[in-house]
């Protein structure tokens, strides 16, 4: 499904003069269809840049990023017109991070059911239900449902976030530590909402700080070793 | 999504222009004034392309050309040269001989004549300004705007033309009992919201916004915003977002391009811009956005 070729990741910033920082070198992999692959590593080791770079967030500066799309066949991802990109973020590959990426003043509802209406094509009152549906197995009260997420804990946030994910259940989903601040419980939700979406036939490569978890969800991990 | 509209080379310069201007001016040089002859490179060499139900964003500080940009593309001013070409938009099969038999863009209609221009900007996109000035007559009735707005594009029956402007205003959250009220006498916020109205009068399928929220208070801003993002929803508008304001860019735009002293220095994936600017100006750019 995902072939990582020789990725590296070097950043210039210019206000630093321009040379490079290097953030990632090398790195190669394979995740197949269907699969739950971990990224692991040391802090800073730059399994977040992977991720990004997977997503197009980051530019790889080297190497390729194969993907065969369900509807496009296989395509570089590292060079993908940015139009298609754009295509393929609507329909079929995912990013959730620990971060709410918040749209002001839409609320919590919306939020999950925003992109079931867009890339599932479903009608808004099924897509509202299906996202209560979410919300509630989240253990998000409904009192907050038409409340802004950017008034909630931490935790109720990335519930929301998680919600929104696999709403709409998309072919790839990139996980960035998107469980780094909840507690137990909603740990347990979240890595069953995660399997029911690869029974589902999706793909998933993630990072979780967690060594337990990221054992435990998983079905292997790829270790990104850093620059030597 | 299918591109509808694509622009290349297009370029506007005030004076003459001298052999020694192309490596004077620009991103590099840090101006768009040539040194040695005073010509102003307004907008030199831009392509772009805008495809259905896309917003794309152009960020910049004052002076970049990102405002002359979309004049040209509105027929505003005129290009000095560059091409501006629109996709079979069902809403211009009334322009004669606009698409040659069998040919999916059209032809160049940065020099089609006046007339004709006119009827390829009523049929296919509406504008709304930063100055509202410049999009209104601040002394005709907000529905009267609307109408004159109809009356260009053909439309004769005035009960009809005041039943669309009513609707129109009626959405863009006018009260209806000042329909009759001359916009300057409305507020800031509201007579954006009559530009957005007259803007969208003519149903087009892109959308041109210069700096529609500088200089308005911060919730004045959000209610345009949502405005503007609910309207994209329900009528599926392509638009062309014009802002220095990465916010704002962040909010609406897909992708975004970057220009600096009337040249595209980089253009890209809006998160990409965002975190993994290339360019050194979008990284001071989007270093000296307020979190």
């Amino acid at each position: 499904m995902l072939s990582v070729r020789n990725l590296s990741k070097t950043f210039h910033l210019h206000m630093l003069g321009g040379g490079p920082l290097p953030a990632v070198g090398d790195v190669s992999f394979d995740v197949g269809r269907g699969e739950f692959v971990g990224l692991a590593g040391p802090s800073g080791a730059g399994k977040s840049t992977v991720l990004k770079c997977v997503h197009r967030t980051y530019l790889a500066s080297a190497g390729q990023i194969l993907y065969d799309s369900p509807s496009m066949g296989q395509v570089d991802l590292a060079s993908l017109e940015e139009g298609r990109v754009i295509d393929l973020r609507r329909t079929e590959i995912g990013f959730v991070s620990q971060f709410l990426r918040v749209i002001p003043r839409v609320g919590a509802l919306d939020l999950v059911a925003e992109p079931i209406v867009h890339r599932l094509g479903t009608d808004l009152e099924t897509a509202r239900a299906r996202a209560a549906e979410l919300l509630d197995r989240l253990h998000i009260p409904r009192r907050l449902f038409e409340a802004y997420p950017a008034t909630f804990s931490g935790g109720e946030q990335q519930r929301v976030n998680i919600a929104r994910a696999v709403g709409w259940r998309p072919a790839l989903l990139l996980l960035d530590e998107p469980t780094a601040s909840l507690d137990a419980g909603s740990v347990e939700v979240v890595v069953e909402l995660l399997q029911e979406l690869r029974n589902g036939g999706a793909t998933l490569l993630g990072i979780f700080h967690d060594p337990v978890l990221l054992e435990r969800i998983t079905d292997r991990t790829v270790r990104i070793g850093g620059l030597a | 999504m299918e591109p509808l509209l694509r622009a290349h080379g297009i370029t506007r310069r005030y004076g003459r222009g001298c052999d020694r201007c192309l490596e004077s001016t620009g991103a590099e040089a840090g101006t768009n004034r040539c040194p040695h002859c005073g010509t102003v490179w307004a907008c030199r060499d831009v392509s772009l392309e805008l495809r259905a139900e896309e917003a794309l964003g152009i960020v910049g500080e004052s002076g970049s050309g990102k405002s002359t940009l979309v004049k040209l593309l509105h027929f505003d001013d005129e290009a000095s040269s560059g091409f501006l070409e629109l996709s079979r938009l069902p809403s211009l099969r009334e322009v004669p001989e606009l698409h040659a038999e069998g040919a999916d863009w059209s032809r160049n209609v940065l020099v089609l004549d006046r007339y004709r221009q006119r009827r390829v900007r009523d049929a296919s996109m509406g504008i709304v300004y930063q100055h509202p000035h410049l999009g209104l007559r601040m002394g005709v009735s907000a529905g009267g705007n609307v109408a004159e707005r109809l009356l260009s594009a053909g439309w004769r029956s005035i009960g009809n033309m005041r039943a669309r402007a009513s609707k129109l205003l009626e959405r863009t959250e006018i009260p209806l009992e000042r329909m009759d009220e001359p916009p300057r006498k409305f507020s800031g916020g509201m007579q954006q919201r009559v530009q957005i109205a007259k803007a969208l009068s003519g149903d087009p399928p892109i959308l041109l916004l210069d700096e529609v929220t500088t200089g308005l208070d911060l919730s004045v801003q959000a209610r345009v915003l949502d405005m503007i993002r609910s309207l994209r929803e329900e009528l599926r508008l392509s638009m062309l977002v014009v802002s220095h304001d990465l916010g704002v860019i962040n909010l609406l735009c897909q992708r975004t391009m970057v220009m600096k002293n009337g040249q595209v220095v980089e253009s890209g994936l809006t998160d990409q811009i965002l975190q993994d600017p290339q360019h050194g100006y979008t990284q001071l750019l989007v270093a000296s956005q307020l979190q």
